[in-house]
């Protein structure tokens, strides 16, 4: 689970304009949230304050069952796929093992399996980032971030650089991923269709100072299908919640 | 595959003509306006002096050669190590840059002589002043590179608990070997000029004859054909030296940027 309570952060050079101010968030363990808001609100340095990357300069933060943020239950899938291009696939994928100095075997044997849960071939493992297409190089990036087995999961912008049948693609990957492993998510967008279809609770965020306004519940039940964004009745929540959307910016 | 030699072909043959134009309109000028050998001479004399010294032009280029690659090559060890110390520390780095800055601004030529002062005429002191010449672009590019690192990496090793050395050894070093490349590339070809340069002061050996010593007894013996040839030997090795860096740097770069078959 996290909980944040009025978590403010500020940085250097105008502490005066914080960043973030006041935000309250509650997410329950096993829980799927996005966070919707406008470019610059300070979605990516919410879920940088949930990693442990920033230091928030007030409020109180609690992550997994700790205190303070354990980074080693935190998955973290970046907006870009963030990949070493001189490591093939296998070798981006086992990285965050390797750093905890695991043994080669096991990371591995948990490299490979990643690899075929987020969809790609075994033959994929040995390629380089550059001889990947922009949709499979977030697999391995999502791979990666699953492959030390993360409580929580934190997604920013995943899939904005994507044409948008790919990232519809991706969207039903990823919540069958999550119907399997259940952790805990937090994917940032600003995307409405996208964070309806994918989360149970849609955050709306406001910028300036960046601060979590309203909440969507989002009712369908899950396997959640393509066939989803078709129906009246996610239409209508879209349609509602990107209204909503609308009075935060407005 | 098949495509390559045509590509080569494509390359090669528009300089190549333009060289054969130059070298008619530069003989026909000489001969017509019958221009003194010891202001231009004709390609044809140029030729002609550099077979007639070929074997001491070629001790001069492997001699040239050898300073400006040992010089290289230091540069690019020292050049590194200096950057690897400035990318860990902050403080270091702003106490020290303006210095390394400074070094490529020292008028090489006015601290030749302290040089063969300290360290004596010959192969030692060419080098020590091909070093001081090519040194700096070594040390600017691999800093950068240490230091430039993605945003989304940095996190990335931060959240995973990578030490410092884990991130040196397996993020910043893999990182900077493009910028490396790229520094190596310049400094190739300010090697050769420093070895010249070097050889001006410090390369007057019996023994020993660079193609600085060359361009230094051509100028007074008026004999500008084999000054030109000096010249296109100097700038042939400058050639040579790029292209093999380059090579070598093709060869590293693989994985960053060679275009490889996804199938």
């Amino acid at each position: 689970m996290i909980s944040a309570r009025q978590i403010s952060v500020a940085f250097s050079p105008s502490p005066a304009l914080p960043v973030l101010d006041g935000l309250d968030l509650q997410v329950d363990q096993g829980e799927f949230v996005s966070v919707l808001g406008s470019s610059g609100c300070g979605k990516s340095t919410l879920l940088k304050v949930i990693a442990g990357l920033v230091v928030p300069s007030r409020g109180e933060l609690t992550v997994g069952q700790g205190q303070a943020p354990g980074r080693s239950e935190i998955g973290f899938v970046f907006q870009d796929p963030t990949l070493l291009p001189w490591r093939n696939v296998i070798d981006n994928i086992r990285l965050p093992l390797e750093l905890r100095g695991q043994p080669v075997r096991s990371q591995l044997d948990a490299a490979g399996q990643m690899l075929e849960m987020v969809g790609l071939q075994p033959e994929d493992g040995l390629k380089f980032p550059r001889m990947l297409s922009g949709g499979m190089r977030m697999r391995v990036s999502l791979a990666r971030a699953l492959v030390t087995q993360p409580d929580i999961l934190l997604l920013d912008e995943p899939f904005a650089a994507l044409d948008d049948m790919l990232r519809q693609q991706l969207c039903e990957e990823l919540l069958e991923i999550w119907q399997e492993l259940r952790q805990t998510i937090v994917f940032v967008t600003h995307n409405v269709s996208e964070a309806v279809f994918l989360s149970q609770q849609v955050y709306l965020m406001q910028a300036e100072p960046g601060r979590l306004v309203d909440q969507v519940e989002v009712p369908f039940p899950f396997p959640r299908k393509a066939s989803l964004r078709g129906e009246a009745g996610f239409a209508r929540l879209v349609e509602d919640a990107s209204g909503r959307l609308r009075e935060t910016v407005a | 595959m098949n495509q390559s030699p045509r590509r080569w072909i494509t390359i090669l043959i528009p300089p190549l003509v333009l060289l054969l134009l130059t070298m008619v309109v530069w003989q026909l000028a000489v001969t017509l306006l019958e221009i003194k050998p010891y202001l231009l001479p004709s390609p044809a004399a140029v030729v002609e002096a550099a077979i007639e010294h070929r074997s001491e032009l070629f001790s001069a280029i492997w001699l040239t050669g050898r300073a400006a690659g040992l010089g290289l090559l230091v540069s690019i060890l020292l050049g590194t190590a200096t950057a690897l110390v400035f990318s860990q520390s902050r403080v270091v780095r702003r106490s020290f840059y303006p210095y390394a800055i400074a070094l490529q601004t020292v008028p090489i030529v006015a601290i030749a002589p302290l040089i063969v002062n300290w360290f004596g005429e010959g192969f030692q002191s060419v080098v020590l002043v091909t070093v001081i010449i090519s040194l700096f672009p070594v040390i600017t590019s691999v800093t950068t590179g240490l230091t430039s690192i993605d945003e989304g990496l940095h996190d990335l090793f931060q959240l995973n608990q990578g030490s410092r050395w884990q991130q040196l050894v397996k993020l910043r070093i893999p990182s900077a070997i493009p910028s490396l490349v790229t520094g190596a590339r310049t400094a190739a070809g300010l090697a050769v000029v420093g070895a010249i340069v070097g050889e001006f002061f410090a390369g007057a050996s019996v023994t020993e004859r660079g193609l600085g010593y060359f361009v230094l007894y051509a100028v007074p013996n008026l004999q500008t054909d084999l000054l030109f040839g000096c010249v296109i030997a100097a700038t042939l090795l400058g050639v040579v030296m790029f292209v093999a860096v380059s090579l070598v740097g093709t060869h590293l770069l693989g994985r960053w940027t060679a275009e490889m078959e996804t199938h």
